[in-house]
Formats: C-alpha cells, sequence, structure tokens
C-alpha cells in the first residue's frame, strides 16, 4: 500500500531499551543500540538468525553498512523485511491466536537451543505473512544465563493462554478483552471469569489459577526470592507444559447466523455467477495492490482479489465466519489473504501510550480498493447510519469503492424492517447515488440480475 | 504410569496449592513479575520431579520386562 510516505519514530516502538523503529521517506528502519551490540551479535553469528529466518518464524533483515549520520548510541541500522498489513491479537480468531501463541513457544525452544532466550512473548511481536505467522521483533532475543527463568513466562500466560482459555472455555468474543489489556489479560481476572472446572485441568490449575495467586501472594517479596535457579530441562518442561495447555484449546466455529450465509441469501446460482464477473471485471479496472473486503463473510468475494495477486484483507464481526476463513486459508495454503475480526459499527481504535502505541484501522490505511458488498444496509438500517456517514467513512479509508445497494423491497432488507419501525425514508437508491457522489464519482454501475440489488464501482473525488 | 504420574500430580499439588493459595497480600504497585519468576521456580521443581519420576518408572518397567523376556526366554530354551 505505502502511498502515504511515512518518516520519524514508529509511535508504539519505545518501551525496549535495545532499540527502535522509524521511518525515512515511507522505508521502516531498526536502530539497534550498542546496548543491545552483545545480544544482537549472538543472534546473527549462533545460527539461530539463519535456523529462525529458515523456518519462515523471524522476518529477515539486511544491515545497513553506510548509513549516513548514525547516532552515538546507534550499533547498526537493519531494514527489515516490510509487511504489508499489521494486524493486531484482538482482530484474530481463536485459530490465528492459537498459532501465533504456538510460533511463540517453537522460536522460544529453538532460541534455548542456541543459547538465547525470548525476553519477551506480546502477542504484538507476532504479524501474519501469507497467512502463518512470523516473529517480528529482531530485538527480543538475549544471551540465555543457565538457571535463570523465562523472563517472559507471565507475559506469555496474560497473552495468550488466558484470552484462548477464556475464548474456548467461556466465550469465543472475550478475545475483545485485549482491546483494553494492552499488555495481556490480568491473570487474577482470567481466573474469576473462567468456569470452576478449570481448576481441575491440570495445565490451566498451574498456568492460570496458581500462576495468579502466586503473583498476588509473592508481589511484596522481591529480591531474595530470585536468586532461585532453574535447570535448563525444567524449563523445556515448563514450555512443554505451555505447549500441551495451548494444543489441547480447541474451538469448533457452529451454528453461527452468518457463517451459512450464502446457502441463505436470495441469491439464484447465476446471479451470484454474475456478481462474481462484476467484481472480478472491478477489480481489474482498478487493479489495486491492496484490498480491503468489508463484511466478507468467510472470504467469497475476498478469494477473487487475492486470487489475482492482489493483498486483501478480508474483514468480518463475526467470529466464526473468521476462523472458517483462516481454516480455509491455512488449508489451502493461500497467499495474499488475511481473515481478521472486525466490527465495522466499532473498528479498531488508536490505543496504549498516549493513545499512539497500536494503530487504529484507519491509520493503517486508506486502502486502494475497498469492497462493501451486502453490507450497506447493515450499516444504515442495523446501526442508524445515515447515508452520508457511510459515504464519509468510505472516504476517508479507500481511493476505490466497490458497493453494493440492497433496496427495501429485498426480502434481506424487508427481515431487517420486520421487526422496527421504518425510520429511514432516505433509504433509496436515488439518495444513496446522491449522497456518495459528493464523495465519489461512480465509474460503473451493474444491476445483478434476477434480484433488485445494484453493484457499484466509484473511486473517491479529489478534495 | 499415566494414572501413577497424575495422581503424583494430584497430591503434589494439593500440596503446593496450600502453599501457594494461603492468602498473602496482594500489592499490586511492587513488581509484578515476581510472582511469575517464583511460580516457575515451584513449577521448575514440580515438573522436574515428575519427568524425573517418570524416566525412573520407565527404569523400572524396562528392567522387569527385562526380567520377564528373560525368564521367557529362558523357559522356551528348557
Amino acid at each position: 500500500m505505502g502511498k502515504r510516505i511515512r518518516n520519524g519514530l514508529v509511535s508504539g516502538s519505545f518501551r525496549d531499551p535495545s532499540g527502535f523503529l522509524f521511518y525515512r521517506d515511507g522505508r521502516l528502519y531498526r536502530q539497534v543500540n550498542n546496548i543491545y551490540r552483545d545480544n544482537y551479535d549472538l543472534l546473527m553469528n549462533s545460527g539461530l538468525y539463519r535456523k529462525l529466518v529458515g523456518e519462515r518464524l523471524l522476518i529477515s533483515h539486511v544491515e545497513i553498512d553506510d548509513w549516513d549520520s548514525l547516532a552515538v548510541d546507534a550499533y547498526k541500522i537493519i531494514a527489515p523485511e516490510s509487511i504489508s498489513f499489521i494486524s493486531y491479537p484482538y482482530e484474530w480468531c481463536f485459530g490465528q491466536l492459537k498459532e501465533a501463541a504456538l510460533t511463540t513457544l517453537r522460536i522460544q525452544k529453538y532460541a534455548l537451543d542456541f543459547g538465547m532466550s525470548l525476553k519477551d512473548s506480546s502477542a504484538y511481536n507476532i504479524q501474519f505473512v501469507n497467512c502463518r505467522p512470523i516473529f517480528i521483533d529482531t530485538l527480543s532475543f538475549e544471551k540465555y544465563r543457565e538457571g535463570s527463568p523465562w523472563v517472559a513466562y507471565g507475559q506469555f500466560c496474560r497473552h495468550f493462554l488466558a484470552p484462548l482459555t477464556l475464548m474456548c472455555r467461556k466465550d469465543i468474543r472475550l478475545n475483545q478483552m485485549l482491546r483494553i489489556y494492552i499488555d495481556g489479560l490480568p491473570l487474577d481476572l482470567a481466573g474469576k471469569l473462567l468456569p470452576r472446572r478449570t481448576w481441575l485441568k491440570f495445565s490451566l490449575l498451574t498456568h492460570i489459577h496458581l500462576h495468579s495467586e502466586s503473583r498476588k501472594r509473592f508481589a511484596d517479596r522481591p529480591a531474595k526470592n530470585k536468586k532461585r535457579q532453574i535447570s535448563r530441562r525444567a524449563l523445556f518442561a515448563i514450555i512443554d507444559s505451555l505447549e500441551q495447555a495451548i494444543t489441547g484449546l480447541r474451538w469448533k466455529p457452529a451454528n453461527t447466523e452468518w457463517a451459512d450465509y450464502y446457502s441463505e441469501t436470495n441469491y439464484a446460482p447465476e446471479s451470484l455467477t454474475r456478481k462474481k464477473e462484476i467484481v472480478a471485471e472491478y477489480i481489474e479496472a482498478i487493479n489495486p495492490p491492496m484490498v480491503w473486503d468489508m463484511g466478507a463473510n468467510t472470504g467469497f468475494f475476498s478469494r477473487i482479489a487475492s486470487a489475482k495477486g492482489i493483498e486483501t484483507i478480508s474483514f468480518d464481526f463475526d467470529p466464526a465466519c473468521v476462523e472458517v476463513n483462516y481454516r480455509e486459508c491455512v488449508k489451502n495454503g493461500e497467499a495474499n489473504i488475511l481473515p481478521l475480526l472486525l466490527d465495522l459499527s466499532n473498528p479498531s481504535p488508536n490505543i496504549g501510550w498516549a493513545n499512539r502505541e497500536r494503530m487504529s484501522l484507519g491509520e493503517r490505511g486508506p486502502a486502494d480498493l475497498i469492497m462493501a458488498l451486502a453490507l450497506v444496509h447493515h450499516l444504515a438500517i442495523s446501526n442508524n447510519l445515515p447515508l452520508f456517514r457511510i459515504a464519509e467513512f468510505f472516504k476517508e479509508n479507500c481511493r476505490a469503492l466497490i458497493i453494493e445497494f440492497i433496496p427495501k423491497n429485498d426480502s434481506q432488507v424487508r427481515r431487517l424492517l420486520a421487526t422496527r419501525d421504518d425510520i429511514f425514508p432516505r433509504y433509496t437508491k436515488e439518495d444513496f447515488e446522491a449522497e456518495f457522489e459528493k464523495k465519489f464519482t461512480i465509474v460503473r454501475s451493474d444491476k445483478i440480475p434476477d434480484s433488485e440489488r445494484t453493484l457499484y464501482l466509484m473511486t473517491a473525488n479529489d478534495e | 504410569m499415566r494414572i501413577l504420574s497424575s495422581k503424583i500430580g494430584i497430591v503434589v499439588f494439593l500440596a503446593l496449592s496450600v502453599i501457594v493459595i494461603f492468602p498473602g497480600r496482594a500489592l499490586a504497585y511492587l513488581d509484578p513479575g515476581t510472582g511469575s519468576f517464583i511460580f516457575q521456580t515451584i513449577l521448575a521443581v514440580v515438573l522436574g520431579s515428575l519427568f524425573a519420576l517418570k524416566v525412573f518408572w520407565k527404569r523400572i518397567r524396562l528392567f522387569f520386562k527385562n526380567i520377564l523376556t528373560k525368564n521367557n526366554v529362558g523357559g522356551k530354551a528348557d
């Protein structure tokens, strides 16, 4: 994407004294500070870097040798492999968070094999590239000191084990708590929310419940107990135990309103085929590097874009749809498509320190093309959003738009209006076109045969 | 073996639970990582012991298996 040229420090990169990320002329770089010199050299020379990059567990980077103005505290400037879209744990489905957790543990095991250890295990250190989790923080590795415990153990439990357990043992929607607790779920809170039967499960009893009690009990007794030693074998036993705990958590999407959407809509097979053809023609006309498919369901139309080699983000607000979509990607080894969880009526905001640590959806845009198929009626009627506000939102977030208008006489809209008063006199095709034409130029429009629906291809007007 | 180790696990953990759960004061303004550190050291002992027991049990089984196999082989030879 990257048409917005970025410069300066990355606002979320400030906690670790080992270095920081910054942009120069739109390219992302990482400064490695002198303080991290020994660890960086160990990572690069021990064989760990080659092993992790070879297995696609860590992003690769190149060292920039001829950097013009190296700061006094800088050891090196490196240019990491670029990632087209940054996503966050509260936007991942169960399967994605689980894979991210297992990847973190796999990396920690390799690190120990090479005499290093992860100094943090934040879920934000993982990103998805070609639907596979990859570790992005090159400076998270430190020399392993014989006898020392895993410093990131508590963080791992908060960022991965607690939310995954809550999602699978209580309610799948509880991953949204990660949006509130930026450094992972407090274990005591997770413990209170979890069903009592989780006390009977050895791995959950230890890593969540007793761990949480221990944190409370020993909070006021620091230094002397830290001298205790843990053998390397015991450390591997703890990591194995965490791995078993995560592997044992399973969730199956079933009985959701949306996962069966296509079999329940009022499309005749020919109409669906025609709709697919029109969407494909529109995408080809724009030929964008990146598409955001909003309200993508299980990614049926997203795949038209991704199959053309276009980076496609497939957003939906139903955890089951995102899970089905993600599993499909994994099963078929699909590249270019990233299913993510997003409630468009309340998209991811800027969060964290000074509200700048994690980017809002808008900050990660604008997308070259947004697809909003069978979506506007949900925003306008279920969420009472006036058409001009919907047009405004899309204008802020994309350069081109494929949008479908579904009028009131369509059975899906009639269903939405069945249980409420029709307070939407301005929800008509004419009003829709008039409001959108204030922000966009309608390039093409096509009626979908045997339906009341119309597809539009629009490009954003210059301000 | 699985039954034995899970029984041992339960006993050890009941004991551990008494030590850990017995109400301690929570002072959240102090280093919140300390509890995780100390808990790991306890967990290391427990998981380490379970691992050692597992190895030990395997050896005992192997020992008796060998004796039985030898006897059987001997029986056949007779």
